[in-house]
């Protein structure tokens, strides 16, 4: 009895530390029986090892020693993804994870690390100033050239579900960035919605952040796209239409971005917490608005939003002021333009009369935010 | 390459316990090529001059062992002992004693010296050193090859942290040794084990340590300084004994009995207790080649606290060469010293569990020296741990649940009564504790096995020793 115990621990424990060197051999065959084994369905970024030099010089000053290990570590397959889930889940279990830009808080909640150093520690870059006065100058130059232009602070999910963040967060009462800011956006007459007194101002149920989303689900965006284009149509002096909130389904199926903070954490099993999920509809519909977007993940879902509801015609979202995705009437017909920015902004500019600028509050001073300010002044 | 990296689990040590399982009559010339290619792996400059001192060694011994001239003996074996301490010193004090001599002196103009620290010269030279003292006391024979003494100085499992092993203890397991079912299944056991020792406890503990230490002094709060004070006393045991545990457990896979370097010591009643469970072959090691050669327990009390003094003192320095070495080595040369009364008046009066309270204490402080960078910071470190008014100023120490969870699990492990918890599971049924053993560890390995992937690379704290 014994030795059959001994025996299958053993198997056990041989199969655990075998199959990634064996993983490894099958990455030299083409053969498609591998394919299991060679697969590696992990989520999000991981390393991209370079090959490493294999010769005697870079084993002689240790480059070579070094450079192998992530790159073996990297062809281990489906046996390296079974045992980085598994790490991850007991890690989840224990509170922790090592996957950068997670954290967790309270009753499993995800956060990203710049939300809580936002809420939690009340940094403040001390551009406040400096960024209004420069998005007021923009905003001017682009009235003068017949666009309206309304900047959005996104909201930041620590700063409106604080109560779960992580039981070492303990914020201060100093003022958020965030606040400073929209005390100076509003001084310096700046068109701009604030998201996160937006969604503060409503009731918590249903949900506008999910559980182990990093970013804000239908509901947030709702409250927020709401107010956008309420503010488009009186700056702007025409009808586009009001969104209204038709229907809420809530049901434990998270869908795109609702659940990626859990998805990035790869574990064995599937994340799944409430997710609610709104239908729309539009009243005193006008006409769809041919516009310029510049802004961050934050987007995606209000992007989507508009132009499932046939509110954008012609548009441009500049991701982070670095690539451009062009929308021509429905979320299916986006598309991903390679060129560089800065010299199509002044092109695009020309066929659009709106220009919206989004930051998220966990980082507000973006360079993204910079560099449109740079590229109005220089039109 | 750590016994923790992708590269040694997966492939080193499987491909050569394989191959010195299935060719069991080549296993030593299997094991001595992958030992040395293991030095060379993380020492690729360095793996010459261990070959070329070892053949010295082996030349030497061999001349002692030859000559019945005690005079000749002798020189060969100061020969031998002075230029294993040369490298020692050469690689590893050099630079701290200029530096010394410089603050000393305020000679600014002394070179700065910048000589790298091999992997594992201190252990490598400690055995080396037993070698040619058991060879000269003839506790042992020569070996019989210059392979034999490779085999000693580079076995793999101990190399670069040891246990430290003495020639004679191994010699007759190099000659000749089997492999069981049950000393591949202890040594897996034990392998395993220390990796959940070292990447889940110890390396969880590891980050905050730092972030601690290396935070300015004046921002400690009173709950910061202990929880580091705390966290470390944690680390380095599960550190350092799940090191120990890898290369005891690799050893019996491949046939080797190691002796073992931990016994509990936070268990410990004393320093003297202390040191007979924590890095035990260090204090054998200094017991048998330096206390005893010095006098030993023979002479004036004044003498033998020389004595103990002077042991310690060479122990803080083989730490590290830096003076919060020695000065951690004082201190415990201190509590050693008046433990010689303690055990007699003290210990024996006093309920087992306050003589374990405080001698716990009393290492905890001491591991304050051996972890920060200067004395300076360890008495300010110090300061702030017996100041309760003080009030952190890290707002963004975010110490997460894990660190409680595992650092809770770090002291029930270091606290566990052990036998009595073996006594207690003895009276149960046998195949249903053995199983329920086998799928703790197989959870735990899992979760090691993919820590190794995902977390960075965390040498161990003894490699530099």
């Amino acid at each position: 009895m014994r030795s059959v115990q001994s025996i299958l621990f053993l198997l056990g424990v041989a199969v655990l530390v075998l199959a990634p060197g064996l993983a490894l051999l099958a990455q030299t065959s083409d053969s498609p029986q591998w394919d299991a084994l060679r697969r590696n369905r992990l989520v999000g970024a991981v390393i991209n090892a370079k090959t490493p030099a294999l010769d005697a010089q870079s084993f002689w000053d240790g480059q070579g020693q070094s450079g192998i290990e992530p790159w073996l570590a990297e062809r281990m397959g489906a046996p390296r993804e079974f045992l980085i889930r598994v790490n991850n889940m007991f890690d989840y279990w224990a509170g922790r994870t090592k996957v950068p830009g997670l954290l967790i808080g309270r009753d499993g909640y995800l956060f990203g690390p710049p939300m809580l150093t936002d809420w939690c520690l009340r940094r403040d870059p001390g551009l406040s100033a400096e960024m209004a006065i420069g998005l007021k100058r923009a905003q001017q130059k682009l009235e003068s050239l017949g666009k309206t232009f309304v900047y959005v602070m996104s909201p930041n999910k620590a700063a409106i579900y604080p109560e779960y963040a992580p039981g070492y967060c303990k914020p201060s009462t100093t003022p958020r960035f965030h606040d400073r800011f929209a005390e100076e956006l509003t001084r310096n007459g700046v068109n701009f919605v604030n998201a996160h007194a937006l969604l503060d101002a409503e009731p918590k149920t249903p949900i506008m952040f999910g559980k182990y989303g990093g970013h804000w689900n239908d509901i947030g965006q709702f409250y927020t796209v709401r107010a956008l284009l309420a503010l488009l149509e009186a700056k702007g002096g025409r009808a586009i239409g009001q969104l209204e909130l038709r229907d809420v389904r809530t049901d434990r199926k998270p869908r795109w971005d609702e659940a990626d903070a859990g998805a990035l954490l790869n574990l064995p099993y599937e994340l799944a917490a409430e997710s609610p999920h709104a239908r729309f509809g539009i009243a005193a519909r006008g006409k769809p608005i041919n516009a310029i977007f510049i802004g961050s993940s934050f987007m995606w879902g209000p992007m989507r939003l508009l132009s499932e509801q046939g509110l954008i015609g012609n548009a441009r979202l500049y991701y982070y002021f670095n690539s451009t995705y062009r929308y021509t009437g429905t979320s299916e017909q986006q598309v991903h333009v390679p060129n560089v920015v800065r010299e199509d902004f002044g092109k695009a500019l020309l066929d659009v009369d709106y220009v919206i600028l989004e930051s998220n509050d966990e980082w507000l001073e973006s360079p993204h935010v910079t560099n449109f300010i740079k590229a109005v002044d220089s039109l | 390459m750590p016994f923790n990296s992708v590269i040694f689990i997966f492939i080193f040590a499987p491909v050569v316990i394989g191959l010195s399982l299935l060719f069991r009559s080549f296993a030593n010339r299997i094991i001595l090529t992958a030992s040395a290619m293991f030095y060379a792996w993380g020492e690729p400059k360095f793996v010459g001059v261990v070959i070329v001192s070892a053949m010295l060694d082996y030349l030497l011994a061999a001349g002692i062992a030859r000559t019945p001239n005690v005079s000749i003996q002798k020189l060969l074996l100061t020969t031998g002992i002075a230029a294993n301490l040369t490298l020692l010193v050469y690689c590893k004090y050099a630079a701290f004693f200029v530096e010394t001599l410089g603050a000393l002196f305020g000679a600014s103009s002394l070179p700065i010296m910048q000589i790298l620290l091999p992997l594992g010269i201190s252990f490598i030279v400690f055995e080396k050193i037993t070698y040619l003292v058991d060879v000269y006391r003839r506790t042992t024979s020569p070996a019989q090859s210059i392979f034999d003494y490779l085999f000693f100085v580079f076995f793999f499992p101990k190399m670069l942290a040891g246990p430290i092993i003495q020639y004679h203890d191994i010699r007759a397991q190099i000659e000749q040794r089997s492999v069981s079912l049950d000393d591949v299944e202890a040594g897996a056991t034990r392998f395993l084990l220390g990796l959940a020792k070292k990447v889940l406890i110890a390396d969880t503990m590891a980050p905050l340590v730092d972030k601690l230490f290396s935070a300015p002094v004046a921002q400690l709060g009173f709950a910061d300084a202990w929880l580091g004070a705390v966290c470390f006393t944690v680390q380095i045991y599960f550190d350092f004994s799940g090191y120990s545990d890898m290369a005891i457990g690799l050893s019996r896979v491949l046939g080797f009995r190691l002796k073992e370097n931990f016994n509990q010591p936070y268990l410990a009643i004393g320093f003297s207790d202390f040191w007979q469970r924590w890095h035990i072959s260090l204090s054998s090691w200094i017991r048998d080649y330096l206390y005893i050669p010095l006098g030993g327990n023979h002479g004036s009390r004044l003498r033998v606290t020389l004595n103990l003094w002077i042991c310690f003192l060479a122990s803080g320095l083989w730490h590290g060469a830096s003076w919060t070495f020695v000065f951690w080595g004082a201190y415990h040369g201190l509590f050693v010293s008046l433990d010689r009364i303690a055990r007699e008046r003290a210990w024996p009066r006093l309920p087992s569990l306050v003589g374990i309270a405080a001698t716990f204490f009393l290492v905890l402080i001491g591991w304050v020296f051996f972890r920060a960078t200067t004395i300076s910071q360890a008495f300010a470190f110090l300061g702030a741990m017996a100041d309760p008014t003080r009030v952190s100023g890290l707002p963004d120490l975010w110490v997460t649940t894990d660190v409680y969870i595992l650092l809770a699990v770090g002291f029930v492990l270091s606290f566990l009564p052990l036998q009595q918890v073996r006594r207690w599971t003895a009276s149960l049924s046998e195949p249903l504790v053995r199983a329920t053993q086998h799928v703790f560890l197989w959870a735990a390995t899992a979760w090691s096995l993919g820590h190794v992937y995902t977390s960075s690379f965390q040498p161990f704290i003894y490699f530099r020793f």
